[in-house]
């Protein structure tokens, strides 16, 4: 939704026309402004006030000084001292749906987000939050656009607050519960992967994911339950192979999608996966996955005529992790050559390629 | 058709001369953006006012109030232009009207006496007429000619800039079945969206990497560089350019070709096919996930009457069952059914329905020389909402089922194009459906045979495809043949059973039957390269007054089952009678801003730099849309390749 919009080149005429039309909305916006800077330096926290800074950030989403200013006001004369807990929590909750409008405008503004959060967490230290609206509010927005990393990152916020608060309510079941929440946050990211997976956020989120529930099922018993769905991480090699199984669905879709090599990267390189079995093992899983890229890039060949640059690069670099293993020389002829050809093929990032040429950066 | 026939109406029905379905502001309106003030239609809302013309001149008289023509007509009077729209008919649409029942019936008989030029073999049949076969007329708006909607398209562009769009309501139409080897396939966009090609099973890896290069390559590849690729195959066979370029397999292209590309016939061109399947893809998306959209209560009958009333609040004169039976090009004065005399100063365009009886000799000179395509429909309302064809059964209210060339019995030349829409689209009423097929088969005979081979089809689905119906009949054997057979064998036999059933009949409500005749090419080039040698609407009609050139025929319908080439056609006319179309519909609505950011839907279609809109056009060659719908297929250009965990990527 918010990716590949090409911004729309206006002519000098349209910009001059669109300047005198605005002309109005500029003249009030800068005198609003300076009226807002004027109350804020005189300590004024009024109602006035209050109104004044809506109608700014109305115009103006990211003009964080005037948020700052506003929250100072809700502190000043909303925050109960001793006062009416509701009042505030009802100025609040109205404070949500401020920022819920705003955010469906401008999704991708830092300041929406940071002030949808301080009113979160003024709500909990009323013990008036609901985190559980708010994850629906954010499955939401995600809807709208599933690759916002804001909106992913404000997810985790809000599972990690659901968890805290599932687990005080019934601490003697802790890990159950995690694990629960865990599996169904991995099940959203796979929805989401599936429905495009060129989506650097749900591959992030689960690779975060796959370690912990990995750790969880371990710890606990898991409850019947859960036994079809955990199924998947008796061992990391299971999950090696089946998250290498579904990215190579996307390798031959869609071969310069670099969500997906990235995540291969991850995958091949991690701790988590890389000590878990032996040697032998894990050079199998690479000639494996060699195999796989170059089938893509022969057919690559035959339609285009080159290698494809993608699957030449985790050629080069799966060579080299095999090559490391095997304590071997790990600038071989052999990846000289491929770089060689991707300095030719790849000329934007040539330096690079030279570089790691001549060994000064390393290929993995 | 060899079950009864009734072409008359019986002189007993209750059927008023007067009786129409209920207008769109007599309608409560199922949407919230829908204007609280829906203006005014002359003698529609108030039939009894048709008092003479009171008009002394005007600019512009237009004969037929169809959807073409009705476009015009508001495109005229918000330039400025005083329109005088009369119809010969009793209500609203001529070739593109939304008829009920007994309207039809009456329709059929006018046909059929030869009061519709251009329309023939009408035939209605209603099974057990009104007694057994309890229906109320007005509950069924059937169209004439009717069309869907693609989301990228320059109607839908009209309708927003014009804001007519305001007085109707639009329904998504995301369900394309194709009819293959003798069944339909389940579920039909497997091959439009990313998603549904990840997770498809049953592709091979191989299968989901070609198709997603064709998907890469209609979307989102240098335009120079799809046109060059098309060229060369520009027109050889689009199957040729799938299996050579693409290598892909008998269903899927099926599948692009008939269902997302809509294409008529096998020999297709590479060029016009390529521009019908972007057309699609570049749709789905927009409005959300679907391609196409369906006009509430009715397609083109619905859309025309939205032009009539934008059109007379911008001062056009409206007046029903009138016309026009004489023209004096020296005085220029027009002489109508009512006893009015109108001075006319700039154009008379005429619809080809409705030719004055005056006229009739030019019009057949002049279209003499020009090919004519057939258009044969067979529309058909069932008793059952075919909910079985819809996904989802709770919101979807159309369908579309497509029979590509050779698919069916009858071993069809021409594709069967089948539009359905349920009682959900206020078209008939809850529980039922009306099956519009069409087929632009030139052999007549062979035409409807195709349509009522396609017709048996879809009935038997719906039988084979119906809860209860085969259990059913396993009781009986199992009765039948107690302690013989086992259960088992019995449900192996299922299949086979749906053959050997004693044939049941999906109920139906009325069949209607008739041919349409059109000078638009099925491929639309004759609207996009339109010249004085194949269309009627450029070609000057002889006055018999030197140098007069007053009278424009218009076209009919085309058969094609988009709206795509009318607003083509209409600006082609309007710059006739203009000069030129650089100020179609360039109205300027004061509260312009205010009020689109008020009415969140719908919203505003993407238009690319040069200010076309996309999609929408098709066969005359022009590929210059550069629109790429970035939804369905997005490609990050991050070079970053290190390892996940990087936290960078999160902020």
């Amino acid at each position: 939704m918010q990716h590949n919009v090409k911004r729309v080149n206006i002519s000098a005429e349209l910009k001059k026309l669109k300047l005198e039309k605005d002309q109005l909305k500029i003249k009030r916006y800068q005198e609003l402004t300076a009226k807002l800077f004027d109350l804020r330096d005189n300590n004024t926290y009024t109602q006035d006030a209050f109104n004044e800074t809506t109608t700014l950030l109305l115009m103006n989403p990211e003009f964080y000084t005037v948020w700052n200013y506003r929250r100072e006001i809700l502190s000043n004369i909303y925050k109960p001292v001793g006062a009416n807990v509701d009042d505030y929590a009802q100025v609040l909750n109205d404070e949500l749906q401020l920022v819920l409008q705003q955010l469906k405008k401008f999704p991708k503004c830092y300041w929406i987000w940071n002030h949808r959060r301080w009113c979160l967490f003024e709500l909990v230290a009323l013990h008036r939050v609901n985190w559980m609206y708010e994850f629906a509010v954010v499955s939401k927005l995600l809807e709208l656009d599933q690759r916002n990393f804001h909106g992913w990152q404000y997810r985790r916020f809000i599972v990690e607050n659901i968890e805290k608060e599932s687990v005080a309510k019934d601490p003697s079941h802790e890990k159950v519960i995690l694990l629960k929440i865990k599996l169904d946050e991995f099940d959203y990211t796979t929805t989401k992967v599936q429905s495009d997976f060129s989506n650097f956020s749900a591959w992030h989120n689960r690779g975060n994911l796959i370690p912990k529930i990995y750790k969880l099922v371990h710890e606990i018993e898991v409850p019947a339950e859960f036994k079809e769905r955990v199924k998947l991480f008796d061992n990391p090699y299971d999950i090696l192979i089946h998250e290498l199984d579904m990215i190579k669905t996307g390798i031959y879709m869609s071969p310069e999608d670099t969500s997906i090599w990235s995540y291969y990267n991850w995958l091949l390189t991690d701790d988590f996966f890389t000590k878990a079995y032996s040697k032998e093992e894990y050079l199998k899983v690479l000639h494996n996955q060699l195999e796989v890229i170059s089938e893509v890039n022969e057919l690559e060949k035959e339609d285009n005529g080159q290698d494809n640059i993608w699957c030449l690069k985790s050629i080069i670099f799966t060579k080299t992790l095999i090559n490391k293993q095997q304590r071997g020389e790990v600038l071989t002829d052999e990846i000289k050559s491929y770089l060689k050809i991707l300095i030719k093929i790849d000329p934007l990032r040539k330096g690079k390629y030279e570089d790691q040429l001549r060994g000064v950066v390393g290929i993995v | 058709m060899a079950t009864p026939i009734s072409s008359t109406p019986t002189a007993t029905s209750s059927f008023s001369k007067r009786e129409r379905r209920q207008s769109m502001a007599e309608r409560r309106p199922s949407t919230s953006y829908t204007p609280a003030v829906i203006p005014h239609l002359a003698g529609l809302e108030t039939p009894q006012e048709m008092s003479p013309l009171k008009l002394e001149e005007c600019d512009v008289v237009i004969i037929g109030t169809g959807l073409s023509q009705s476009i015009l007509a508001a495109a005229l009077a918000w330039q400025g232009t005083q329109v005088l729209h009369i119809d010969n008919n009793h209500y609203y649409g001529d070739s593109s009207s939304c008829l009920t029942i007994d309207q039809l019936k009456k329709w059929c008989v006018d046909v059929n006496q030869g009061k519709f030029n251009h329309f023939k073999d009408a035939q209605i049949y209603i099974p057990g007429g009104k007694r057994s076969n309890k229906y109320t007329s007005r509950d069924y708006g059937i169209d004439l000619t009717p069309k869907i909607m693609f989301c990228q398209s320059d109607l839908l562009s009209l309708l927003i800039q014009s804001r007519v769009y305001r007085y109707l309501e639009f329904q998504s139409l995301a369900n394309f079945h194709v009819f293959e080897n003798d069944d339909f396939k389940q579920k039909i966009t497997n091959s439009t969206s990313k998603h549904d090609i990840f997770t498809d099973k049953t592709l091979s890896l191989i299968t989901k990497r070609n198709l997603m290069k064709f998907l890469k390559f209609i979307l989102i590849e240098e335009e120079h560089v799809r046109r060059a690729l098309v060229k060369q195959y520009s027109n050889r066979p689009i199957h040729e350019f799938l299996t050579q370029e693409f290598k892909l397999e008998e269903s899927q292209i099926n599948e692009l070709v008939y269902s997302i590309g809509l294409c008529n016939k096998q020999e297709t061109t590479t060029k016009e096919a390529v521009i019908r399947i972007r057309r699609f893809l570049s749709s789905f998306d927009c409005y959300g996930k679907f391609p196409c959209m369906t006009s509430k209560f009715g397609g083109p009958g619905e859309i025309s009457q939205g032009f009539c009333r934008s059109a007379a609040v911008a001062g056009t004169t409206y007046k029903l069952s009138t016309t026009m039976t004489d023209f004096d090009p020296v005085s220029k004065t027009a002489h109508f059914s009512d006893g009015s005399n109108i001075k006319v100063n700039e154009k008379i365009i005429i619809s080809p329905t409705q030719i004055p009886k005056f006229l009739v000799p030019s019009y057949q000179k002049l279209t003499e020389s020009l090919p004519s395509y057939y258009i044969t429909r067979l529309i058909t309302v069932v008793k059952r909402d075919c909910k079985e064809w819809m996904d989802p059964p709770q919101s979807a209210s159309a369908a579309i089922v497509v029979f590509p060339p050779h698919s069916l019995p009858t071993d069809n030349e021409s594709a069967v194009q089948v539009i359905i829409q349920n009682g959900d689209s206020g078209v008939c009423p809850e529980g039922q459906s009306i099956w519009y097929s069409h087929t632009c088969e030139q052999d007549l005979a062979r035409a409807k045979r195709d349509l009522e081979c396609a017709f048996e089809k879809m009935e038997m689905a719906l039988l084979r495809g119906t809860p209860g119906t085969i259990p059913d009949v396993l009781d009986d054997i199992d009765l039948f043949s107690a302690g013989t057979t086992p259960m088992a064998d019995s449900f192996k036999l299922g299949s086979s059973l749906a053959n050997f059933m004693p044939k049941e009949k999906v109920e139906i409500v009325c069949k209607v039957g008739y041919v349409q005749q059109t000078y638009i090419n099925p491929d639309l080039s004759n609207v996009f390269k339109a010249n004085p040698n194949n269309s009627i609407t450029c070609k000057k009609v002889p006055t018999g007054v030197d140098d007069e050139d007053m009278i424009i025929f218009g076209n009919m319908p085309s058969s094609e089952l988009s709206y795509d080439g009318i607003i083509t056609n209409v600006k082609q006319i309007y710059a006739r009678v203009t000069g030129t179309d650089d100020d179609f519909f360039d109205v300027d609505f004061e509260d312009d801003d205010e009020e689109m950011q008020d009415h969140q839907q719908p919203q505003q279609p993407q238009v690319n730099q040069s200010g076309q809109v996309l999609g929408g056009i098709v066969g005359g060659g022009r590929m210059d849309e550069d629109a790429i719908d970035e939804d369905v297929i997005e490609d990050d250009s991050d070079d970053d390749h290190k390892p996940f965990g990087v936290d960078q990527m999160e902020l």
